[in-house]
């Protein structure tokens, strides 16, 4: 839907490079504010990264850390919302938490890895299980790196950039 | 091959085998019969020739005795000669009379002098013919057996006397038959079927079991019989040539010579002859064919008995053995299968047990991995909030946010610290009780101050329904605020509308306390667990922001209080925790 929107829009620039956005909205039948909205999110050429993690206490400074960062940051608190950002949003990264209610993080990148959509997007691995073979297992169903909380906040940075390079 | 096809293939076999037996026997039950017959032929032949030769050696005997009186009475009065006569008559038995008649056939001397027809003239009387045949042969003769006047038959023995070719007399000598037969021929077959006789040359009868028949002969007596003696004319023949064998007729049975037209049963016939001087006498044992038969049966039924008692013996020890050995076998096959439960018993024990071990060490790997993940938790969240903090770039908003972060998270590391203490004690059994008497109502008060705020934040009512004169209870006071703070806590927040109830009822020895809520109430399966450690119901930890250890932990005090903790439940209608503590 939102995809739709965002072709659409681009579709009329193209016509009418000067439409304006009070034009653009009532041809398309929406709010004028979501289609400035819709326009700010499409200029927006920062890095994109999808935090799930079901701790509001991690999420919010970890979203924080990253914005101070210069990455534009959205986030799920559960596996579903999590597949689902990923479709729309389309992230660069996913910093993904092992521990989540109803789908775990394994489930969760096991989707996404099956999905097109989404089988590129890299993914990091956040959890508390430190043992070596959930490391291996996350590994194996398609993560990226794996990072054992708690953790050093300038070594998440490095790391997300370092798979960010070489995914880029 | 089927089961059926099987079976009849053994009958048939066993049909076979029996026939084959049965012909067997049939066989040789013919071939035995042969045998005893022919045993008992030879030995009836036996009886007979042991009679005729024992009654001619009587009369040859008697015959040489008189032959040597009449060699002595050559030179002897006839006064001698009956002197003579008296030694012989009185040292041997048979005689009737001896009596010495002299040239012209008068009875001149005799002894015993009784029986003695002293001056009977035998010419007279025109009895001379056997006097006139002993003188002119010159030798004993015999003449046949005639009727006495005493009864029974008598043997007259002619001997004639010579003084150097000169007659003198002769010598009559009357044997009495009956003497004779009741020595040999009377004993044979007494008390048993059957019976000897005595024929003469001519067929007449000497000696015959029926006294009837004595004096008759015996093939005019047969040509007069309404039987059929085709089988026994030849014999009789054979006797009276003076032959020896055996032969087969029929006669009457118990002697009785009327039954003789009732037909009769075949004998077997052995039969001797004897001579004597000019008589040929044949003496025949007759015995029952059946007689035989008999035998074999008897011999047979000796047999059998033999045969069944052996096949008996057999047949009851090796059942014995067989029902020992199958007892055995059984005895065995049950210590056997005993044996075999006995492993698999032990074998699912094992298997249980090592189910548990793994349960357990699942559980303990569980457990690592929850209390990981609830420790770190906070502390990552702190961390992260305080390297924000440590970086520069930050505003006031987002400062004042990081320090409630880091701040709840400290509370909350606090909260499962102690948890997992308490869980710790609860586990190694160190859990200290300070129990003394309590006031329900006052410990409940004292709870509800804890969560007094929660509930009026959620607008949900409170009821405390305690009886009055609830007796105290024994407790640790602290603990059990500790549990009810908790109770109603976890009531409260899984109710949306309505509220919480407490009640108590008195029991025997024991107070039972209800803590009734309308919340969303807990399904079934789950019901067991929640007491389990880290048990969190799907999402509770957004709602609850507990632990999960809250109810473990309750579980642990009242257990350790000697008390009872359970729940109950009807999802969307509410739940019901009941505990029983002891009373003081």
């Amino acid at each position: 839907m939102k995809d739709d929107i965002d072709k659409e829009i681009l579709k009329m620039l193209e016509e009418d490079a000067k439409a304006s956005t009070e034009e653009i909205a009532r041809r398309l039948g929406v709010e004028e504010s979501t289609v400035i909205k819709r326009l700010e999110k499409m200029a927006d050429t920062r890095t994109k990264i999808l935090i799930v993690d079901d701790e509001i206490d991690t999420l919010t400074p970890l979203k924080k850390a990253l914005e101070v960062e210069g990455y534009a940051v959205v986030d799920a608190m559960d596996g579903l919302s999590a597949l689902e950002k990923a479709r729309s949003e389309r992230p660069d990264l996913i910093l993904l938490d092992l521990m989540l209610p109803e789908m775990d993080g394994y489930e969760v990148c096991q989707k996404l890895r099956g999905d097109p959509l989404t089988d590129h997007i890299p993914i990091v691995m956040l959890t508390c299980v430190g043992e070596v073979d959930s490391k291996v297992k996350g590994i194996e169903m398609g993560a990226d790196d794996y990072i054992t909380k708690p953790f050093n906040l300038s070594e998440l940075k490095a790391r997300v950039k370092m798979v960010l390079r070489r995914t880029v | 091959m089927s089961l059926v096809s099987r079976n009849v293939l053994i009958i048939a076999i066993s049909l076979t085998l029996v026939s084959v037996v049965i012909s067997l026997g049939y066989d040789s039950h013919s071939e035995v019969k042969e045998l005893v017959q022919e045993q008992f032929n030879e030995q009836q032949l036996m009886l007979a020739k042991q009679a005729a030769s024992g009654i001619e050696s009587f009369i040859n005997e008697r015959v040489i005795a008189i032959e040597i009186l009449a060699e002595e009475g050559s030179n002897e009065t006839p006064e001698e000669m009956a002197q003579s006569f008296g030694t012989v008559y009185n040292r041997t038995d048979g005689f009737f009379v001896i009596e010495f008649i002299n040239e012209s056939g008068i009875v001149v001397s005799g002894y015993p002098e009784e029986e003695v027809p002293i001056g009977y003239d035998l010419y007279i009387e025109n009895r001379s013919q056997a006097f006139d045949k002993a003188r002119d042969i010159k030798r004993t003769y015999i003449t046949d057996p005639v009727p006495m006047f005493e009864g029974g038959l008598g043997l007259f023995v002619w001997e004639p006397i010579y003084e150097d070719e000169g007659f003198k007399g002769v010598i009559l000598a009357i044997i009495k038959l009956s003497t004779i037969t009741n020595y040999f021929l009377s004993p044979i077959k007494s008390g048993e079927t059957g019976n000897a006789y005595m024929i003469d040359d001519k067929g007449e009868v000497i000696f015959e079991k029926d006294i009837g028949m004595i004096g008759k002969n015996y093939i005019k007596f047969l040509n007069t019989t309404n039987m059929s003696w085709t089988e026994a004319m030849p014999l009789i023949e054979r006797q009276i040539n003076g032959g020896e064998g055996t032969g087969y007729y029929y006669w009457y049975n118990n002697n009785n010579i009327n039954n003789i037209s009732q037909g009769g049963t075949r004998h077997i016939i052995a039969y001797a002859p004897l001579k004597s001087c000019n008589q040929i006498w044949s003496v025949g044992v007759r015995t029952p064919v059946n007689e035989v038969d008999r035998m074999i049966s008897s011999l047979y039924i000796r047999q059998m008995t033999f045969i069944f008692a052996v096949v008996g013996i057999i047949i009851s020890w090796s059942s014995y053995t067989v029902v020992i050995l199958s007892r055995w076998n059984k005895s065995l096959e049950e210590e056997v299968k005993t044996k075999t439960n006995d492993l698999k018993q032990s074998n699912e024990d094992l298997g249980e047990a090592n189910k548990k071990l793994r349960e357990v060490d699942q559980l303990k790997s569980d457990f690592i991995s929850m209390v990981s993940h609830d420790l770190k938790t906070p502390l990552s969240a702190m961390r992260i909030s305080a390297e924000m903090l440590a970086s520069s770039n930050c505003d006031d908003d987002t400062e004042r946010e990081m320090i409630e972060i880091i701040l709840r998270n400290v509370d909350r590391q606090t909260i499962l610290v102690d948890d997992l203490l308490d869980i710790s004690k609860i586990e190694s059994g160190k859990m200290e009780l300070n129990l003394e008497e309590q006031d329900i109502f006052s410990i409940f008060q004292a709870s509800i101050q804890n969560i007094r705020q929660l509930a009026d934040e959620k607008d949900l009512l409170l009821n405390i329904e305690l009886p009055e004169d609830l007796p105290p209870i024994k407790g640790d006071k602290e603990r059990l605020i500790q549990v009810f703070t908790n109770m109603l806590d976890n009531a409260i927040k899984f109710t949306e509308e309505g509220g919480v109830t407490v009640r108590a009822v008195e029991m025997d020895d024991q107070i039972e306390i209800r803590i009734t809520d309308t919340g969303i109430g807990i399904p079934p399966d789950e019901l067991e667990k929640i007491f389990d450690k880290f048990y969190q119901s799907e999402g509770s930890i957004l709602k609850s922001g507990s632990t999960g250890l809250g109810l473990a932990i309750c579980k642990g005090i009242i257990e350790a209080h000697n008390g009872e903790i359970w729940a109950d439940s009807k999802p969307g209608k509410g739940s019901t925790f009941i505990i029983r503590l002891d009373r003081w």
